[in-house]
């Protein structure tokens, strides 16, 4: 019975380290040390936001009109795949900050995995009201970041 | 799990009867827990041709030697997608092996770490790759559990009652950052989770990032007589997954009641968590 105390110890003590590792690691890059996860998801509202896009002009030898898209282009995982949209954010916060390593890396992936060359893609700084944007209104604002081409 | 201890401890008929009741059942899950490893990989050979031509990663650190594979990091990774499939069948078959389990911990948390290494991490499978390790620690025999020992019985039924703690801590904690989260929003004056608002918000930005259009999604977005109250029904059902866990009469019904809120993110915002879902049905119903 003493072994099956002990293990109920370690068992609680896994259980609670799993979880402080998991909040611990939040203030990372990545939020999370894998497999370690706080499982905050979605813990704040967004409402007035400041939102990095990719403006895409060509990708893989087609040109676009310039829109703001994830769908399709960067099907590297499947259309609609939220990744690109995480590689978005993190380019764009490696700019910010001037994390030359992170933004070289961000690149690297994206140009071997969601873009084919030739192509042109502008970064951009969105500022928008989730729900009045998706129902057709303007931006707050809108400025070019960075661009890429190949 | 102290009462259940308890009981178990004093020898009584009835504690025993209680103890082989659970571990009956213990069994048959922790069996397809295993069967199912095979299954997800198994259903992911369709998207093994993204992996073909990997050249650059951002390596999660379980992958991070296919940085030292040099030119011949694509051999290497299709090594490793070889290894997911044959590391699961493995664990399928053998699971009663302490090392057949641990090839499947590894071929999960090697396909795991390759999948997540593009940029962002998922998190529909971290409950079935933490549990997959804590089971490697199941004492040998456990499927024949009637012949073992009274120490190593107690051994299986932890294990379980530990990965039924992780499950259901998984969603309280997704509980306390919603409450932490529109308690910071409040202070700053933002909207927060309690906001009228919340719902339609979250459901706008997320569709925004994907280009999605799951099929309820607009509707909650034009549509918002009840949204004020989707969030904070949410956030209860998750924060009260804590103290579900003490409380076994509470399982199912707690457990089709978190189901339910995957169903309505699969519907509303077209994030699908159909591992979890799975993983509370065989753990909880």
């Amino acid at each position: 019975m003493r072994e099956a105390v002990k293990i109920r110890k370690y068992a609680w003590r896994f259980v609670f380290i799993y979880f402080a590792v998991g909040v611990m690691a939040l203030p990372l890059p990545r939020h999370e040390v894998f497999p370690f996860f706080s499982w905050f998801l979605f813990p704040l509202t967004p409402s007035e936001e400041v939102i990095y896009g990719f403006r895409v002009y060509e990708n893989d030898g087609k040109n676009s009109s310039g829109e703001i898209l994830n769908k399709g282009l960067f099907a590297f995982k499947g259309e609609n795949n939220i990744d690109i949209h995480y590689l978005c954010q993190r380019i764009g916060n490696s700019i910010k900050t001037e994390n030359r390593e992170e933004l070289q890396l961000c690149i690297q992936i994206l140009e071997a995995h969601y873009v084919k060359s030739p192509f042109h893609l502008e970064l951009v700084k969105q500022n928008y009201h989730p729900v009045r944007r998706w129902k057709g209104e303007e931006m707050n604002s809108f400025e070019s970041v960075w661009s890429f081409k190949k | 799990m102290r009462k259940h201890l308890q009981f178990f401890r004093s020898n009584s008929k009835a504690g025993i009867s209680l103890l082989n009741e659970s571990l009956s059942s213990f069994e048959t899950r922790i069996r397809v827990f295993y069967v199912f490893l095979l299954y997800y990989a198994i259903s992911h050979i369709h998207e093994f041709h993204i992996y073909k031509s990997v050249t650059q990663l951002d390596p999660l650190w379980p992958v991070f030697w296919l940085h030292f594979c040099g030119e011949q990091k694509d051999l290497f990774v299709r090594g490793l997608l070889a290894f997911s499939l044959v590391g699961t069948l493995i664990g399928a078959f053998l699971s009663k092996f302490r090392l057949a389990r641990l090839i499947a911990f590894l071929a999960l948390i090697q396909y795991l770490g390759l999948k997540y290494s593009f940029g962002k991490t998922g998190h529909s499978l971290h409950l079935w790759l933490i549990i997959s390790f804590l089971f490697v620690f199941l004492p040998s025999g456990w499927q024949e559990w009637q012949k073992l020992s009274k120490k190593f019985k107690y051994q299986i039924f932890i294990i379980f009652r530990t990965a039924q703690a992780m499950i259901l801590c998984s969603y309280g904690m997704a509980g306390v950052g919603k409450l932490g989260g529109a308690f910071y929003q409040m202070i700053l004056g933002q909207d927060h989770a309690f906001s009228s608002d919340s719902l339609e918000l979250h459901v706008a930005d997320r569709l925004l990032q994907t280009s999605l259009e799951p099929i309820l999604g607009p509707y909650f977005i034009e549509n918002t007589s009840f949204n004020f109250m989707m969030m904070p029904i949410a956030m209860i059902v998750q924060l009260f997954s804590f103290v579900v866990f003490f409380n076994p009469r509470l399982y199912k019904f707690w457990a089709a009641l978190l189901i339910g809120t995957h169903i309505f993110n699969s519907l509303v915002f077209g994030i699908h968590f159909n591992p979890s879902v799975f993983l509370l049905g065989l753990f909880f119903f």
